[in-house]
């Protein structure tokens, strides 16, 4: 519109000059339209300049326009693009909005409605510290920009993350007159970096763990290792190994220690042999050889010398390891057993010893047999002859005899019969001892009675009263048991021989393991103080004149119970009565 | 026939005063008229197996088992393996109670075993009922040849 307008004016300002030209005349006429003439000349030619000026400046303008234009187009090109790249927002300087862009509208998930003229907390995730806002307010606040990775929530709760960037925006003054949020949605990007971040988390835990397992079974190794070195160490224990084709061996500590050896790196196989006893290199030799072609292992007790000469006693084990049927190691372990193989051949000293005691015990036994024998028969001998041509004396010639005399005669045969009496009884309770035992069962019931029966027949002057319950029977040697029950039962007798009433009652109770008999009376006991004596050879609680007796019967039924495996033992008060007790196993 | 012949009882045995015991017993009980006294086993079997078994009138041999020289286990032994003497009845009078002479004895054959007590009553007791019970009771076997 405005390109018309110049042309136009310059018409109307020719128009008023040429009508003053035509009313002055003549010469003045002439001089004042020559003057007229050059003034009008002169303006033309001024008004054509300015025209030209002005022309030049239109043309100028024109230009301007359309800068202006294409910036313009530029800038609202610009605009669109981040407007369509970015979350857009602007607020005033108290931080309420005044413009949300589509992006924003749809990642909040708020309506534009509900945007406009609220606070930016709207999308508050709360998230974040006050620290954290803080520190934005100052930074916008001091007119810089401030960025960011913000948490937000969207209206239906959910979170989403943005790369904020706000700008604030200034007047001449400097002041802040609003502010601009340019926003990029970097959920994705969070998400993931929260996703390897607890993936880091996760691996590093499991490397912890790890490490952790690890250093245990480090440690579990180490002490396994100690541990070893200590039994090893204590248990005199070495360990080897030899590589059979390249020939090298290893050596524990423990064994360069038991063969108090110095520590060699290198060692032959012949070297360590070398520290086999000469006597039994041959027998190792040929464990080794047997192990290599064959593989077979070996466990044998061999005599060594040291380093240092001494001699030790070693057990050796070894066995193969073998691949594709050859051998390739040998491996094995060496324990000093000294100690032991010296016990052990103590013991057999100690054994030898025992049986030459025993073998002197022996002849002792024997010797004491024999002499128990001459006993038994040429002590009776002159016994018998004292006792019977006393007797002789006394039947053929007591009538030359005063009182006096028959009174000796008669202390000896007496005191004849009594020691022919002793030398019974020792001589049977010795052969109670010597005498080989054969077990069968005995019915005890039977036999106590037929002994009740015939020691009664003997006493036909007294009235015994016997109560006799259930017996249990045995496996015994029935010949000795018998003695053992004539024995108690004529004590019982005759030591009630003084109550006008004799009890005696006989009985048993029996377990899983033993029966016990006992026997009961109520004749004159004894004081338990001299119970100790009781079932000792020739010990007497009684007086002869008061009770017969070589104190032999007792011993001989202790010797008896116990050769069954038995017990024997009393119980008694005096002018009471006594009860012996015996036991029998039951699984002889 | 010589006096051998007539030997009732052959009484074995070393010991003097033994001897004179039991002869007194036996005498006592009316058996010792045809009796003799042999001091060891040597002279016993010299006497047994010299004379002719058939014309023995031996009815009893009393023998003492502990002898010098030779022992009544000997004499015991050589009697009964003799097919013809071993038909006389022997009596084992010793001192000896121990198992293993009584045992032997038993196993040789003997007929009786009586270990000699001490007390004079119950030795002349013995001796006198075991004299009547072999020479009165006791039946010996018939002989082939009488």
């Amino acid at each position: 519109m405005h390109c018309h307008f110049i042309p136009e004016l310059i018409f109307a300002l020719n128009r008023p000059a040429y009508g003053v030209l035509l009313l002055s005349g003549n010469a003045a006429a002439i001089i004042l339209f020559a003057a007229a003439t050059a003034t009008l000349v002169f303006l033309l030619f001024k008004l054509y300049i300015m025209n030209q000026k002005i022309r030049k400046e239109m043309m100028h303008v024109r230009k301007m326009e359309n800068e202006l234009i294409r910036v313009n187009k530029f800038l609202a090109d610009f605009r669109k693009a981040i407007d369509l790249s970015n979350i857009i927002s602007i607020t005033d300087r108290k931080g309420i909005i005044s413009y949300a862009n589509d992006n924003f509208v749809k990642i909040s998930g708020y309506a534009r409605e509900e945007l406009i003229g609220r606070k930016h907390s709207v999308i508050n995730s709360g998230y974040h510290s006050r620290e954290f806002w803080t520190n934005m307010w100052e930074t916008i606040a001091a007119g810089k920009s401030w960025r960011n990775e913000v948490k937000n929530k969207a209206k239906d709760g959910s979170y989403y993350w943005v790369d904020t960037h706000i700008v604030p925006f200034l007047d001449e003054n400097g002041r802040i007159q609003q502010f601009l949020s340019i926003r990029t949605d970097i959920t994705q990007r969070k998400a993931a970096e929260e996703q390897l971040l607890a993936l880091n988390r996760n691996l590093e835990l499991r490397v912890s763990e790890k490490t952790k397992s690890l250093e245990e079974a480090n440690l579990e190794l180490m002490r396994m290792n100690q541990l070893m070195e200590t039994v090893q160490k204590h248990a005199r224990i070495g360990v080897w190994e030899y590589q059979v084709e390249e020939g090298t061996i290893f050596w524990s500590e423990e064994l360069f220690m038991l063969y108090e050896a110095p520590r060699l790196n290198h060692m032959s196989l012949e070297e360590t042999i070398r520290y086999t006893h000469p006597e039994h290199q041959g027998r190792v030799r040929k464990a080794i050889e047997d192990a290599i072609s064959k593989g077979e292992p070996w466990d044998m007790e061999i005599k060594s010398i040291t380093h240092l000469n001494n001699e030790i006693w070693v057990r050796s084990i070894g066995f193969a390891t073998r691949e594709n049927g050859r051998t390739v190691t040998l491996q094995g372990l060496a324990q000093d057993i000294t100690r032991r193989k010296n016990a052990e051949m103590e013991i057999v000293t100690m054994n030898k010893i025992l049986e030459s005691h025993s073998q002197k015990l022996e002849t002792i036994n024997r010797e004491l047999e024999s002499f128990t024998y001459s006993v038994s028969h040429d002590l009776r001998a002159p016994l018998r002859s004292i006792y019977g041509y006393s007797e002789i004396l006394k039947e053929d010639y007591e009538s030359l005899l005063d009182e006096e005399g028959k009174k000796a005669l008669d202390i000896v045969i007496r005191n004849a019969g009594r020691m022919g009496r002793l030398i019974d009884d020792l001589l049977e309770f010795s052969r109670m001892g010597r005498k080989g035992m054969e077990k069968s069962n005995v019915n005890i019931q039977q036999m106590v009675e037929n002994i009740v029966n015939e020691l009664a027949a003997h006493e036909k002057g007294r009235k015994l009263n016997f109560i006799i319950g259930a017996i249990e029977p045995a496996k015994a040697d029935a010949q000795m048991l018998r003695q053992v029950w004539v024995n108690l039962i004529s004590n019982a007798i005759k030591y009630t021989a003084k109550n006008p009433e004799p009890a005696i009652e006989i009985g048993s109770t029996a377990n899983k393991e033993k029966a016990t008999y006992f026997i009961k009376d109520n004749g004159i006991g004894f004081n338990m103080k001299y119970v100790g004596k009781l079932f000792e050879v020739f010990q007497r609680l009684h007086r002869a004149d008061e009770f017969e007796g070589t104190g032999v019967g007792l011993a001989v039924a202790k010797r008896i119970v116990q050769r069954h495996g038995g017990e024997i033992w009393a119980e008694a008060e005096e002018n009471k009565g006594a009860t012996f007790y015996f036991t029998l196993p039951k699984t002889p | 026939m010589n006096d051998n012949n007539l030997v009732e009882i052959l009484l074995v045995e070393d010991n003097p005063d033994d001897a004179g015991l039991t002869i007194r017993a036996l005498k006592k009980s009316n058996l010792c008229n045809h009796l003799l006294h042999l001091r060891d086993g040597e002279e016993a079997l010299s006497f047994l197996f010299s004379s002719d078994p058939a014309n023995m009138h031996l009815k009893l041999i009393l023998l003492d088992i502990k002898m010098p020289k030779v022992d009544g286990i000997e004499v015991l032994r050589k009697l009964k393996s003799d097919p013809v003497r071993k038909t006389i009845p022997v009596v084992a009078l010793t001192s000896s109670k121990e198992e293993r002479d009584i045992i032997e004895s038993y196993q040789l054959g003997v007929n009786a075993y009586i270990v000699k007590p001490v007390n004079f009553d119950k030795f002349s007791a013995a001796v006198s009922e075991l004299g009547h019970f072999w020479l009165g009771l006791n039946q010996p076997p018939v002989k082939d040849n009488p």
